[in-house]
């Protein structure tokens, strides 16, 4: 394994926030950093859980626990979930409407389930709803001191965090309007949410990555945590070498290939670091996450590796 | 097996970009419509929500929900009678414009213009979007004259809502919710809902009890309003449907590869699969490739070391040699990791063909990015 020295501009670090809200354009390796997130978390002695969106249960690709509705452990002090819509209106019905024996017949029927399927912003509110659940503890189920998100791409996100203030100004009164309040007030808290934005060192990812933060921050006055850039690889050669190098005669053909591969290398790292420069000049909380080369992929070294150069910026302890 | 893209982009109609975002799906639907454009088509590219960059790579300020000529009278290479339009996809427009086609009158019309529900559905919350992508390229297809359209489709969470999102409408306005919702008015006779307190219907009441009155019957004048039309909407959602179908559009899957979003191509792969949607291939982005054989020779090494000794190295960042040839072992990995993980896709397993496309080294500036690109994407 390679490049993987933590990163010196690690200086920023991630708000002691009990739920932490990762997203990113698609594509930047969210899952990684939210999957590191929570892995590091864990080893620093909290108990933390990795919340997933997803419509069906599946293998988690990088942990390899399967994930499902009902919390299921995945390490020492690390719990892997996934959203799930309908399942949480179920169980929210279960628990606020006395005699839900009486209106299974509802719930599982057509007659909802058609409804649910094609209201806009049902989805994302029940699933929110449950995020809510997790954090007060409310479910009756065990507290969580960290609760990390793997959220949808950015628009989608964005669309998401605001649902709940969106439903709450159509429905203007009733219990909807005020469970879609509860959950509101709970992201809109600073001391217990934030949101984190992965980007790559890129200028579309980097461009979205700040506009969802303005959005955010802004527009919903959400918290937001630093932009995290990831899959960054380190410079290795100086201008001067290359340029050396390209000059030199040579007749082996592998050795020209080599010499390209290094000069694309410096032209990755150079393009990387500018964007990277460009963007500490607009914001000064910035997190680096390496780009992980390994003989074979495996997704313990690609988390291990991931985790360690977050590790300064989480806190440790309780 | 290969993907023969200038063939494809020669023949077919319409296109179908599907992907998760991030994967250069946007990117790669202008450079395959400028493919179009250059062999002499006449093409429309249609977008949602592209990146301000790569509008201003095509030349204009900003996309709207009318095609726009953009100029390539200044690319080399262009066939003539080639000309190219971009539009970006304004899904409440299209949602306005939808209405007013079918509105049996104007009362109806405003009342759902002004309806607190409708404005909430049509203006972005999801399913709409991917609703009134399908849409506006059939308005496109029927109304206009284009050779080929290309169509970056909404990057959704899950596989085909653009697909789904329709049929899904329509079970709500067949389904029993609505039936019950809207009889106590519908006996009456009534536009509105407020014979809706007496109905006796248990499931009524219950959905009362968990979302309140003003919301259900925002929802149900909603639907009254609504349900004139729906003939007319759902006519309209099956010829989308037999559009996408026929023999000259063709779905293309665009990844990465890396394994989220591998994973997520091989989904669109089951879903369009299961509706028996054609799909022409896939392609992948940025994936990393090694020219040199996989450990070089001992000759090669001893030039590399005898030319390292020669440059004034860096001092302090270890031998210049040994740095190179750890970029080449890296390389070699990078490389090994990306053509395995294609590989093991069911999409490969399937013979689907498939068009790798190595890492594009700089952001796209201009048309002549577009075009290089393009170039890449073809690349045998």
């Amino acid at each position: 394994m390679t490049d993987t020295r933590p990163p010196s501009g690690n200086e920023a670090s991630i708000p002691p926030c009990q739920l932490l809200i990762v997203t990113g354009k698609g594509g930047v390796g969210k899952t990684a950093v939210a999957t590191a997130l929570a892995a590091q978390s864990a080893r620093n002695g909290k108990k933390t859980l990795l919340t997933i969106y997803e419509r069906e249960d599946v293998v988690h690709p990088l942990l390899g626990t399967k994930v499902s509705y009902e919390l299921r452990k995945s390490r020492p002090n690390l719990w892997v979930s996934r959203l799930d819509s309908r399942l949480s209106m179920k169980e929210y019905i279960h628990r606020t409407v006395p005699l839900h024996l009486l209106y299974d017949w509802i719930i599982d029927g057509k007659v909802l389930t058609q409804f649910t399927d094609a209201a806009p912003g049902f989805d994302e509110l029940m699933c929110l709803g449950k995020l809510y659940d997790l954090c007060e503890g409310s479910d009756g189920k065990a507290h969580f001191d960290t609760i990390i998100f793997d959220a949808p791409a950015t628009g989608h996100c964005a669309l998401m965090l605001r649902t709940p203030k969106v439903t709450a100004e159509t429905v203007r009164t009733g219990p909807l309007f005020q469970n879609a309040m509860r959950v509101h007030n709970i992201l809109a808290d600073h001391e217990r949410t934030c949101v984190l934005v992965v980007a790559l060192a890129e200028e579309m990812a980097i461009q979205e990555g700040l506009e969802l933060q303005e959005y955010v921050r802004e527009t919903l006055q959400f918290n937001t945590g630093p932009m995290i850039v990831n899959r960054l690889r380190q410079p290795r050669f100086s201008a001067g070498e290359i340029e050396q190098l390209q000059q030199a005669d040579t007749s082996n053909e592998e050795v020209r290939v080599i010499i390209e591969e290094a000069a694309a290398h410096h032209a990755l790292t150079s393009l990387q670091r500018g964007y990277l420069d460009n963007l500490r000049t607009k914001s000064s909380r910035v997190l680096e996450t390496p780009q992980v080369i390994q003989p074979t992929f495996q997704t313990g070294n690609l988390i291990n590796a991931m985790a360690a150069s977050l590790r300064p910026a989480l806190r440790e302890g309780k | 097996m290969d993907l023969n893209i200038p063939e494809l982009v020669a023949r077919q109609q319409i296109l179908l970009c599907c992907g998760s975002g991030g994967v250069g799906k946007t990117t790669t639907s202008a450079a395959l419509a400028l493919l179009g454009a250059s062999q002499g088509r006449s093409v429309l590219v249609l977008t949602i929500d592209p990146a301000k960059r790569l509008a201003q790579a095509m030349g204009l300020d900003s996309l709207s929900n009318e095609p726009q000529p953009i100029d390539i009278s200044a690319l080399s290479g262009v066939a003539n009678g080639g000309s190219l339009h971009g539009m970006m996809l304004d899904t409440k427009r299209t949602f306005d414009n939808l209405v007013e086609r079918y509105a049996p009158n104007e009362d109806v019309r405003q009342a759902i213009i002004d309806n607190h529900y409708y404005q909430h559905i049509s203006s972005s919350l999801a399913g709409s979007r991917e609703f009134m992508a399908m849409e506006r390229v059939y308005e496109i297809a029927v109304d206009h004259d284009y050779d080929l359209i290309v169509v970056d489709t909404p990057p959704s969470q899950h596989a085909l809502d653009f697909i789904d999102a329709p049929q899904r409408m329509f079970d709500l306005f067949e389904g029993r919710f609505l039936r019950i919702l809207l009889k106590p008015a519908q006996a009456l006779g009534k536009r509105s809902f407020d014979m809706f307190r007496r109905s006796s219907e248990r499931s009524l009441r219950f959905m009362e009890r968990l979302t309140g009155y003003e919301f259900l019957a925002d929802l149900a004048d909603f639907f009254l309003a609504f349900s004139d039309m729906f003939e007319g909407f759902k006519e309209r959602s099956e010829r989308v449907r037999e559009l996408l179908g026929q023999p000259n559009s063709s779905f293309l899957l665009i990844c990465a590869p890396e394994p989220a979003s591998l994973n997520e191509a091989e989904r669109f792969f089951q879903r369009l699969s299961g509706e028996n949607l054609p799909i022409a291939g896939m392609i992948v982005n940025r994936v990393h490739v090694a020219k040199a054989p996989d450990s070089p020779s001992q000759a090669t090494t001893d030039a590399i070391a005898r030319l390292a000794a020669q440059i004034d190295g860096d001092a302090g960042n270890g031998s210049l040699g040994e740095r190179l040839m750890l970029t080449n072992r890296e390389q070699h990995e990078l490389a090994h990791a990306d053509a395995a993980s294609i590989e093991s896709t069911e999409v490969a397993r399937n013979g689907i063909a498939i068009q790798r496309v190595p890492l594009f080294e700089h952001d796209l500036h201009s048309l002549e990015d577009i075009q290089a690109f393009a170039g890449k994407l073809c690349a045998q």
